[in-house]
């Protein structure tokens, strides 16, 4: 269980998260959206521990996490995609996905042997031995998920895991999603595609401007005169 | 109290000529996001320049200055034409080798070609000084600073209000949007490299009464002008300025107080201990301001 | 990476047992220039632990080498320590040195890091001169010759230091393979590539990049203890040169960085040319062979940053069946 109090994250004279409480349960899934520049990045880099925060906590399962090294946050089992994929680019499909294993396990040989089979969940086994620098974009972003995955995380951040996917590739990992959760991973995800993310959130939480406006199920947010203000008249298609 | 006054005074004047070689190191850093390690050799090959148009023609040193700093200013373009154009659009370390690579080459040529001993040159005015309450003012390094100070204020000019400066600076801060406003990346890393150049060869001018010329004379005012820059911020001019006039006055103080030996060494560790401590430099800043 | 074991490896094999003939078909002038090539190999191979596998390049691994060398002598000339003891303390020093220094150093990336190596490097040459009681100062020390002893590791021919250095070699080499091979080398392939995706899977920055700069630093004392055991002359221009951090630089990335073979096979090209250009124009300048390494770098940048064995190897890859 994660949980937020009063999170606030300033960068100068900018306050970028404002006082944001959040809680987040097992196997949970939680969507993240609000206007570019509402702080959805900023908050999930304060949660993994790229950014410091200036004030309020952060706890997982009751360990304070707050202001924790990044490698720290991630051996507690935080794990993470990037908005732009950062996949190890020299490395191939195999090794990437061990990677995200090795923290943990020593034996390279049990990791290689663990990341084919999540290769395999994830429908990248036909490429293993190929780079990253080599794949599609796609193909990097879905290996970028396959590797904080591995480790069978308490909780996986995905930060735009969909932009510029098709309709198929969204319902791919709509369902990669909807395993994970089934597996006890709690998911974040911020998404800007809102078909996708209205469907298969449990809990859509809003921000904008760094604060939370709203918290609530997806149904009663499509209709939160608030949220949509924020958007500033586009129209929320559920 | 007024020696102390002098090394401070000294150290100032100083400064201003390492502020000029450091603000060359950070227009190139700034604009083309290159680290030049041949900063010190380029300003090396100046002092030989100098030297050698002093002894055959004999030239006023201020006529030289301006001829070596107009035929480096077209050879800092010659090499970023031939040379680092080819690696720009890489990362870090290539940039780290190839003039690496360029400042080990012109070392050595230097030593090859003139031999490692070290040559001087003396002017009638070496010694004259002017008296200012209880310090003294040398002559030469007063003429440096001022013309560094001209030179940072024509910098200052043409950056912030000439069309190409500007330009350079939109480059500086972001390089791709200023390519989509119509800007000519090649154009701002050869004219951005030719004036790292050139002033680096101004510096090394500037230095040669202060200076014996041999082929280890870039290490140490590489090494420094590195210093000054990161101390600045790299990509800031003023914050070169401010390291600059930093670094002279504790190098002048440290030369005094610590054995003459370690007075490399001071300068050294208080690099060790900014680049740890304040990565980002004393006024920060990655971009030309 | 496939695991490799590394003692089943034929090439590796053929090689050791060659190696271990070549003195007797090759004697004196070509058996020293053999001898510097395995000691300038094992210097490129500690090199290649931080700036290749751990990529982050330095140029100061000539305080590691100087430490390695100094060591040999001071403990023999002050203390009358052996030089196989002397090369422990050696690589026992270095080890601590590098722990103290990484601590500060690697915190830094990129260029700040390589300049802060410099600055190193530079440093320790600094005081080697200025604790001239100690050191002998810029003029250096001398190892006067002893006895013909294995402990005192000096010989009245060559073929023991041949010996010594191959030891050494096969050292640097195994552990070259099994870092790469290894769950560390895969840490350091993910810092290599992207720093805060390595983070993001709980890979301790510090402490890998510590640990192989750790190991790095020992490497290369190893090398330098050598060359002091070797030259029976050592000073700190030479040993702790800038111009040494260069030459290790080069020679590990022409031979080929993060390869078995590369850094011994970039110092079998360059130490050759080194020797040819001191031999025939030695007399005429110094700084002929740094002017000539110099060009070898320039051209190696821009045209074959990634070695002869890659490039090779490139060449005759197999084919990898890829579906998109």
């Amino acid at each position: 269980m994660l949980e937020l109090k009063n999170v606030t994250k300033r960068f100068g004279g900018l306050v970028a998260v404002n006082n944001v409480d959040l809680l987040i349960k097992p196997g949970e899934i939680v969507g993240l959206i609000g206007p570019n520049g509402a702080g959805k990045t900023t908050l999930v880099n304060c949660i993994s521990g790229f950014h410091k925060i200036d004030s309020g906590t952060i706890k997982l399962n009751e360990n304070d996490i707050t202001n924790k090294s990044v490698d720290f946050i991630s051996n507690q089992g935080i794990r993470r995609t990037f908005q732009i994929e950062k996949s190890f680019k020299e490395l191939t499909v195999l090794e990437n996905i061990a990677c995200g294993l090795i923290s943990k396990n020593k034996h390279l040989k049990e990791n290689m042997d663990k990341a084919k089979e999540v290769a395999e969940l994830f429908g990248l086994n036909n490429q293993n031995n190929v780079s990253a620098k080599n794949l599609t974009i796609q193909t990097r972003k879905r290996l970028e998920l396959a590797r904080a995955y591995a480790i069978h995380p308490r909780i996986i951040i995905l930060d735009e895991v969909m932009a510029g996917c098709t309709d198929y590739e969204i319902d791919e990992v709509l369902e990669i999603i909807k395993r994970m959760a089934s597996e006890s991973i709690s998911v974040i995800i911020i998404e800007h595609i809102m078909k996708a993310i209205m469907s298969i959130s449990e809990k859509i939480v809003v921000l904008n401007e760094g604060k939370k406006i709203a918290e609530g199920l997806p149904s009663e947010i499509s209709n939160n005169p608030r949220v949509i203000e924020a958007y500033l008249g586009e129209e929320l298609v559920v | 109290m007024s020696e102390f006054m002098q090394l401070i005074v000294n150290g100032l004047l100083l400064g201003g000529i390492y502020a000029v070689i450091a603000a060359g190191l950070t227009i190139i850093f700034g604009v083309m996001n290159v680290v030049n390690f041949a900063q010190g050799d380029f300003l090396m090959l100046a002092m030989y320049a100098g030297f050698f148009i002093h002894q055959f023609t004999g030239l006023d040193p201020y006529i030289t200055l301006i001829l070596v700093a107009l035929l480096f200013f077209f050879f800092g373009i010659f090499i970023e034409k031939s040379l680092i154009s080819k690696v720009i659009e890489g990362e870090h370390e290539k940039h780290i080798l190839l003039t690496l690579g360029i400042a080990v080459f012109f070392r050595n040529i230097v030593t090859v070609l003139f031999g490692p001993e070290y040559k001087g040159i003396t002017v009638p005015y070496r010694f004259k000084s002017y008296e200012i309450g209880n310090v003294f003012i040398s002559h030469p390094r007063l003429i440096s600073f001022i013309v560094a100070a001209i030179l940072m204020v024509l910098l200052w000019i043409f950056l912030t209000r000439t069309e190409f400066g500007r330009a350079m600076r939109a480059s500086s801060e972001n390089r791709h949007a200023a390519e989509l406003m119509g800007i000519n990346s090649k154009l701002m890393f050869v004219t951005a490299f030719g004036i790292g150049i050139m002033f680096a060869a101004i510096g090394g001018v500037a230095l040669m009464p202060f200076y014996y010329v041999f082929p280890e004379v870039g290490v140490y005012l590489g090494l420094l002008s590195f210093i000054v820059v990161v101390l600045g911020g790299l990509g800031s001019i003023p914050g070169a300025v401010v390291g600059a006039l930093l670094v002279g006055v504790i190098e002048s103080l440290s030369g005094e107080y610590i054995d003459l030996s370690l007075s490399h060494f001071g300068i050294f560790i208080i690099f060790i201990l900014v680049l740890l401590f304040k990565p980002q430099g004393i006024l920060g800043g990655e971009k030309i301001s | 990476m496939i695991r490799e074991n590394i003692l089943k490896d034929r090439t590796f094999l053929i090689f050791l047992i060659l190696g271990l003939m070549v003195p007797f078909f090759i004697k004196g002038y070509a058996l020293k220039v053999a001898i510097m090539i395995i000691l300038w190999g094992i210097a490129a191979y500690g090199w290649d632990v931080i700036s290749g596998h751990g990529g982050q390049l330095s140029l100061g691994q000539a305080a590691f080498f100087a430490i390695g060398a100094y060591s040999v002598n001071i403990a023999y000339l002050s203390f009358g320590i052996p030089s196989l003891i002397g090369i422990i303390i050696g690589i026992v020093f270095s080890a601590i040195i590098a722990l103290a220094i990484g601590l500060v150093v690697l915190r830094l990336r990129g260029p700040y890091f390589t300049l802060c190596t410099l600055a190193v490097g530079e440093i320790l040459r600094t005081l080697l001169i200025y604790f001239k009681g100690f050191t002998g100062g810029a003029v250096g020390l001398s190892f006067p010759y002893q006895e013909h002893s294995f402990i005192s590791m000096q010989y009245t021919y060559d073929y023991p230091y041949y010996y010594l250095g191959f030891v050494m070699l096969i050292i640097a080499i195994i552990t070259s393979t099994v870092i790469k091979n290894s769950s560390f080398g895969l840490k350091l392939a993910a810092i290599r590539n992207d720093c805060d995706a390595a983070e993001s899977v709980g890979i301790n920055l510090m402490m890998t990049k510590s640990k192989a700069f750790i190991i790095a630093a020992m490497i290369t004392s190893m090398s330098g203890s050598f060359y002091a055991i070797f030259m029976n002359y050592i000073d700190p221009g030479t040993v702790c040169g800038f111009g040494l951090s260069v030459q290790i630089l080069l020679i590990a990335l022409v031979g080929g960085r993060r390869t078995k073979w590369g850094p011994l096979l970039g110092a079998a090209i360059l130490i050759p040319i080194t020797e040819l250009t001191n031999a025939y124009f030695g007399h005429i300048r110094s700084g002929l062979p740094m002017l000539v390494y110099s060009i070898i770098l320039i051209f190696v940048v821009l045209y074959a940053s990634e070695g002869i064995v890659n490039i090779f190897s490139k060449r005759f890859a197999k084919p990898i069946k890829e579906e998109i």
